[in-house]
């Protein structure tokens, strides 16, 4: 099987280098690479090395006659994170101006080697340095457990160019000064694990932990850390990685708003004390700040960060206790921030708050009831005390925010001009919980001057599983483009995302330490279905296309309905559930290291909601199983599980099943004109169709597998369509 | 401050509206340069224009014979009008084609905006098929003086920028004028250079004189051959008071008739104001003499209308004021002449159907002083008045908004004037404020000055009920301010301080204790009568204040607050720039009683911006019948600032 990911034919290094001019010979690498390096890149070359070593490429040491040299740049237009990478029939040469710029210039080096065919690297002359400097992700901190996952998670961020992390810290590092609060913290999280509904338990009229107070108050977040905490030497390694990975970190300690982490064990410096687990911290109490500071003094001792968030999203309890009540909530969000601010001036250290309260969304004439208002005034209803409750407005604060504020705008759907609005007041934002698709003219909004990137928000667990709750993988992949490739147009982004589709499987099997067979073992046989079928392609959904579309690049063969002439007639799939039988057999007789299912769902649930508790409710994802009956009369049951292994049609490439691959697209741009009041817009849309492939990987490949069941829940309102069944030998 | 001027759709601001506009995904990053190539016949307009970028100081522009990145072709399609263009510009660059040279320009006028108005070297993809609506796009102004020479220039620079073709140019008697064009060489290169100038922009001069009598006609061709212009605007200043009952209007008739025929002779055309052929204000009056104390008879003259030539073009100035006609362009159509709306402010009432007949040709606004220091004395400013005329000539369908002030813009039009007219004064006086350079901005607090309620339960509503106020958002690019510190109640709790009238004399000590590049106030006048300031002489400017600023080495500093200059009636037309010429609009909108509001900020430059200041006073001087209400005051300076 190939394994080379190309783009445009060439090698893929993604992100996209800004200037790439590709020759028409080839540089044919030794088995032993050789590598001299200034002394200054010393670390970056290390790295390098591991990495190449990764991929069984020895890479030595060298003082003279190296084939790969990479060296100081003279050239002063190479900037902190620019480079300049050329291969030529001389060697690969590698310069940079600074160790972040020759860091890049090494992933770059990994990728083309990785994606070069027979050891044979192309001539190539590339000019890179990044279009934004903030390429963001945001997460929480990661669970003990999966620590080693998250090591190489950074390598992958790294690789692909990200260089700033937020790391929500709640209580999830240890404080020596307050060790009541890991203590809280973890109590409470056990607690809401076993509440009914879990935390995010929301709905109206539902009594769940969110409505106790009769208000949502969002973002528990109780997979912060895992449920627990991590040591600060635990903490300090993840910070040390990340600095030689030249990926800043920026610890985002929740004040104000969000703060269960500090208020569990101080529910008297809570704005509302008849709260069970209060979320707001009363800013009117100085005592609030002596804990947050020493809190805050720990966190930096630990992680050095050069800022600090404060948080500061979805502030709903605004000045309501005796001490706060005869204060505006502009003053109070104001002096809140200004205070932090203070703080880490001193301490040279730049203030980062989320954007929302800075906004006036409510429109004149209307009672905005929600958060949707940003620091709008409105209304609260209590579901508890059956009455609206006032939110006082906040968005005047703006007015007296510092300069060198850092924000990040997440209301950017709320209008084409919020980045303008903080641009009028000198602020500098980056765009988080970044998400290209919702984003109104991005490409134009991201090349405002005050704008300096964008980060991709993980709102699960830090590990495989909650990265795999949601399509992050791709995510991080399609932001560093984004952010890093000048020329990138939304309108190509279909020769993106097959690149995407082809690394990301890839890199999360990397990251779990694991090689798929498919990937390692080249042998594979087709295992018949056709006489089971019982649907032709054009069914429930369209998938007439796979019957003519190439596969991508990469993935498993399968062979798809070999008899099939009429694709709106014969049966050329089998389709279990939605009406038709909800269990079918599969017969396989042989030895397999794994089975990999072409498949498609029929109906498109709602999938994991992107906020909701990595922890709760992942069952109804469930949609059937493979039931694997071994010769010895063993069974195995897989689950077939929505969003992860199988997935609706309806998706774009990689954003669709996580632990799946995407092995037929078909990409339809949709034009369109939108008339406002002086001129048009012209917009566009896309219908995407994908199917995807899971390859479960056999535990006991030795054994001989009988034959495969296909059960369907009931219960579920779709069906699952099997197009193939591949065994890798 | 940002330096971009963007439409509420987050699009560079293009002004005048063009016609056909569709707003793509394409995007072309300049990369600090662009190269140019232009059809031979557009070479003139192309070196203009990148001239006008050089000036930008934000990118260069070069020429070359192939594969630039902004091809100017000349297009030989039908369909194209002779000032209309398409323009193009996606990922790959731009291509504009035109029909003629004035097409290519006023393409190029667009692109700058394009370029201009956006943002870090970023050309916005669009598609833009564009014509005028009207032929004739005026702004009538003064001849300069020899020192407001550069101004004027930058003058006529920014109305080809908006794609006025009409420069109508008050020269006075023209007798004199023609002593002048004999006498001295120097005014008559200064005429040619003028000429030439706006000539080189697709501008026409229009030479304004008066003429005693039709005797001094002969002088009309050499003030024509000095501005290069091929129409005139006469006013013939004799009222014919001897002549006999019914005669004056035969007489005047006779005049113009004889005056037109000589031009005509030469080639040239012969525009006159309606304001003796039309009925409303060319009828028999009275007027008060001064000398004699009497009243003097001017008899009418309106009949003449239909004992003159059909070709002379009419500048109507019936359309409006106090004895306005709301179908002036009607009666001079029904006698066969076309029409142009003279001294407009904006759109003229019932816009849309009167402008709607051929045989309105278009209007033009008017400038009562050509120098900088009068560039706002208009009342109803020029520049805005301009900003508004250049719009509704060229885009065709815009409907007025009706207002108790007078008509305007519909909303969106009117917030799109009001960030490009600070921009653009402030370009035509060479101004850069501090705030424009600076990215750091302290609010100061004077909470504890606040002295009076938004509301007052004994001022009238009408005028001084400003609850609205509460919820203001400030206008983009404007200076921030720190609003209402500490403002719960806003029905009973002071939220400003305000100065002036029986209620004090002044606010003294509100303390600052900083360092600043500038101070700006955002303030209004409140109480008394609306004043506003015209440039027809009803009122000058008034001092109603002062700003003393204390320095903590005890030295201090005073600015007076000039009415119509730095402070204007808070009741305006939201939105735009009226009256507070030297000032910018912050907050603007329609109150829920339906007002138009638009309270300005005034920044002014501090002498010692090393020094710390330790507050400021608002005195008042009682130039004026009202006060000064101050909503807040804010420090530009360093990043650091809060």
């Amino acid at each position: 099987m190939k394994k080379q990911v190309l783009y445009q034919g060439k090698p893929a290094i993604w992100p996209l280098p800004n200037k790439c001019d590709w020759g028409d010979d080839f540089l044919c690498l030794p088995y032993a690479l050789s590598l001299k390096c200034d002394d200054c890149f010393a670390d970056e070359a290390e790295l390098f090395m591991r990495a190449l070593a990764g991929d069984g490429i020895a890479v030595e040491r060298a003082t003279e006659g190296a084939m790969i040299r990479a060296c100081l740049a003279d050239n002063c237009s190479i900037y902190e994170e620019g480079y300049l990478l050329d291969v030529s029939a001389g060697g690969i040469l590698l310069q940079a101006g600074a160790p972040a710029g020759m860091f890049y210039a090494f992933q770059a080096l990994t990728q083309l080697i990785e994606n070069s065919e027979g050891g044979c690297v192309p001539y190539v002359k590339i000019e890179d340095s990044p279009f934004k400097p903030v390429r963001g992700a945001h997460f929480y901190v990661p669970p003990r457990k999966d620590l080693p996952w998250f090591h190489r998670f950074l390598d992958f961020l790294a690789k692909y160019k990200i260089n700033t992390i937020f790391l929500e810290m709640g209580a999830s590092m240890q404080f020596d000064s307050h060790p009541e609060l890991n203590e809280a913290w973890e109590a409470f999280c056990g607690e809401m694990r076993a509440y009914p509904g879990g935390p995010d338990s929301n709905h109206w009229g539902d009594r769940g932990m969110q409505m106790l107070e009769g208000n949502i108050k969002n973002s528990v977040h109780i997979e912060n850390g895992g449920g627990s905490y991590l040591t600060k030497a635990e903490m300090a390694e993840i910070a040390g990685l990340c600095r030689q990975r030249h990926i800043e970190i920026i610890p985002e300690v929740q004040g104000l708003s969000h703060s269960y982490w500090m208020l569990l064990a101080h529910k008297d410096l809570a704005e509302r004390n008849d709260d069970r687990y209060p979320d707001t911290w009363c800013p009117s109490n100085p005592k609030t700040y002596e804990i947050y500071f020493d809190c805050l003094q720990e966190i930096v001792d630990v992680l050095r960060p050069s800022t600090v968030s404060l948080g500061h999203d979805e502030y709903q309890w605004v000045g309501v206790c005796e001490r706060c009540i005869r204060r505006t909530g502009h003053d109070i969000f104001a002096e809140d921030v200004l205070k932090c601010h203070d703080w880490f001036k001193e301490r040279g250290i730049r203030t980062h708050v989320w954007s929302d309260k800075f906004y006036n969304l409510v429109k004149k004439d209307e009672v905005e009831i929600g958060m949707g208002s940003g620091g709008g005034k409105h209304l609260n209803f209590n579901q508890r005390t059956m009455k609206n409750e006032l939110v006082k407005p906040t968005y005047r604060a703006l007015d007296r925010m510092p300069g060198d504020l850092l924000l990040s705008d997440w209301y950017y759907s709320a209008g084409p001009t919020t980045q303008d609005m903080f641009n009028d007041r000198g602020i500098k934002l980056l765009f988080g919980n970044f998400h290209p698709g919702s984003f109104h003219d991005m490409e134009a909004r991201l090349r405002r001057p005050n704008v300096l990137g964008a980060e991709v928000s993980l709102w699960h667990e830090t590990s495989d599983l909650g990265m795999t709750m949601t399509d992050n993988y791709a995510k991080y992949l399609e932001a560093a483009n984004i952010l890093w490739h000048k020329g990138y147009r939304f309108k190509k982004c279909e020769a993106y995302n097959r690149v995407i589709s082809q690394i990301y499987p890839a890199e999360r099997d990397r990251m779990n330490g694991a090689v798929s067979p498919s990937a390692a073992a080249p042998e594979h046989r087709f295992i018949d279905i056709s006489g089971l079928c019982n649907a032709p392609l054009r069914n429930r959904k369209d998938y007439g296309f796979i019957a003519t579309a190439e596969p991508m690049p990469n993935a498993i063969p399968f062979e798809i309905c070999p008899n099939v002439s009429d694709i709106e007639r014969d049966a050329a799939c089998l389709l279990v559930g939605s009406g038709e039988a909800e269990r079918a057999c599969v017969e396989v007789r042989g030895k397999y290291r794994s089975i990999a299912f072409l498949h498609s769902y029929t109906a498109a649930l709602a999938g994991p909601p992107a906020h909701a508790c990595t922890y709760s409710g992942a069952e109804e994802d469930i949609v059937g199983h493979y039931v694997v009956e071994y010769a010895d009369g063993s069974i195995v049951r897989i689950p077939v599980e929505y969003s992860r292994t199988i997935y609706t049609c309806g998706s774009a490439y990689a954003f669709g099943a996580q632990r799946a691959n995407p092995v037929y697209q078909q990409r339809e741009m949709n034009e369109s004109v939108e008339d406002l009041a002086f001129y048009s817009i012209a917009g566009t849309g896309e219908t995407n169709r994908t199917v995807f492939a899971f390859e479960w990987v056999n535990p006991d490949p030795e054994k001989e597998i009988l034959m495969i069941a296909v059960t369907h829940d009931p219960e579920k309102p779709g069906g699952i369509v099997l197009f193939g069944v591949t065994g890798i030998i | 401050m940002r330096r971009y001027y963007l439409n509420p759709e987050g699009k560079p601001c293009l002004w005048p509206v063009p016609e056909n506009c569709l707003w793509t995904a394409g995007l072309f990053d300049i990369d600090g340069k662009l190269t140019i190539t232009a059809d031979n016949e557009f070479l003139d307009e192309a070196k203009l224009f990148a001239d006008a970028l050089q000036q930008t100081g934000k990118m260069s522009l070069a020429f070359c014979e192939s594969g630039a990145t902004v091809q100017v072709r000349r297009s030989g399609a039908s369909g194209f009008s002779t000032e209309g263009y398409v323009l193009e510009a996606g990922d790959d660059g731009v291509v504009l084609s035109a029909s003629t040279p004035h097409g290519a320009f006023n393409g190029l006028q667009t692109l700058f905006q394009l370029i201009d108005n956006s943002f870090a070297g970023t050309i916005c993809g669009v598609e833009i098929a564009d014509r005028p609506y009207k032929s004739f796009r005026g702004v009538r102004i003064p001849l300069p003086k020899a020192e407001n020479l550069p101004w004027f220039y930058r003058f006529v620079g920014m109305a080809a920028k908006y794609k006025v073709n009409r420069l109508l140019l008050d020269l006075g008697n023209a007798h004199a004028l023609t002593e002048m064009l004999r006498q001295d060489e120097g005014f008559t290169r200064m005429a040619k250079e003028t000429a030439a100038y706006a000539s080189a922009r697709h501008i026409q001069i229009v030479p304004c004189v008066s003429l005693p009598s039709c005797d001094t006609a002969k002088d009309l061709t050499a003030i024509a051959g000095a501005f290069g212009a091929s129409l005139l605007a006469v006013d013939l200043t004799d009222e014919y008071a001897e002549a006999a009952e019914g005669e004056a209007a035969r007489a005047l008739a006779h005049d113009i008739s004889a005056l037109h025929a000589a031009l005509a002779a030469r080639g040239l055309g012969l525009a006159l104001s309606s304001e003796r052929l039309h009925p409303s204000t060319g009828s028999r009056q009275l007027r008060f003499n001064a000398g004699t104390r009497r009243n003097d008879v001017v008899p009418s003259t309106y009949e003449a209308i239909d004992l003159i030539p059909k070709d002379i073009l009419i500048l109507d100035a019936s359309h409006g004021g106090s004895t306005a006609d709301m179908a002036s362009e009607a009666y001079f159509a029904s006698r066969g002449f076309h029409t142009v709306f003279a001294g407009c402010e904006g759109p003229v009432n019932k816009w849309e159907r009167r402008s709607a007949a051929d045989t309105v040709l278009g209007a033009y606004a008017t400038l009562k002083d050509a120098c900088p220091a009068s560039l706002g004395m208009d009342g109803k400013n020029m520049l805005c008045a301009m900003l508004r005329v250049s719009c509704i000539l060229w885009r065709a369908g815009l409907h007025a908004d009706h207002t108790s002030l007078g008509c305007l813009l519909p909303h969106q039009l009117e917030m799109e004037i009001a960030e490009l007219y600070p921009m653009e004064r402030d370009r035509l006086e060479g101004n850069a404020h501090p705030s424009a350079e600076n990215e750091g901005y302290g609010a100061i607090d004077i909470r504890q000055f606040y002295n009076s309620p938004l509301q007052h339960s004994y001022w009238r509503v009408d005028d001084h009920f400003m609850m609205f106020l509460q919820d203001a958002m400030s206008l983009p690019n404007a200076v921030p301010f720190s609003l209402f510190q500490g403002v719960l109640d806003f029905r009973f709790e002071n939220a400003f301080v305000m100065a002036g009238g029986s209620w004090n004399n002044g606010v003294f000590g509100m303390p600052v204790g900083r360092k600043a590049h500038s101070l700006s106030f955002l303030h209004a006048y409140i109480f008394g009568k609306q004043q506003f300031i015209d440039g027809y002489g009803t009122v000058a400017e008034k001092v109603v204040g002062q700003y003393h600023v204390h320095y903590k080495d005890g030295d201090a500093d005073k600015h007076d607050i000039v009415y119509g200059k730095d402070i204007s009636f808070w009741k305006n037309f939201h939105g735009a720039n009226q009256g507070a010429y030297d000032a910018n609009p912050v907050l603007s909108g329609v109150s829920d009683e339906g007002l138009h509001y638009t309270i300005f900020s005034r920044e002014w430059e501090n002498s010692r911006p090393d020094a710390e200041i330790e507050s400021v006073d608002v005195i008042t001087t009682g130039g004026m019948d009202g006060r000064i209400a101050l909503f807040g005051i804010t420090a530009v300076d360093s990043r650091e600032v809060r």
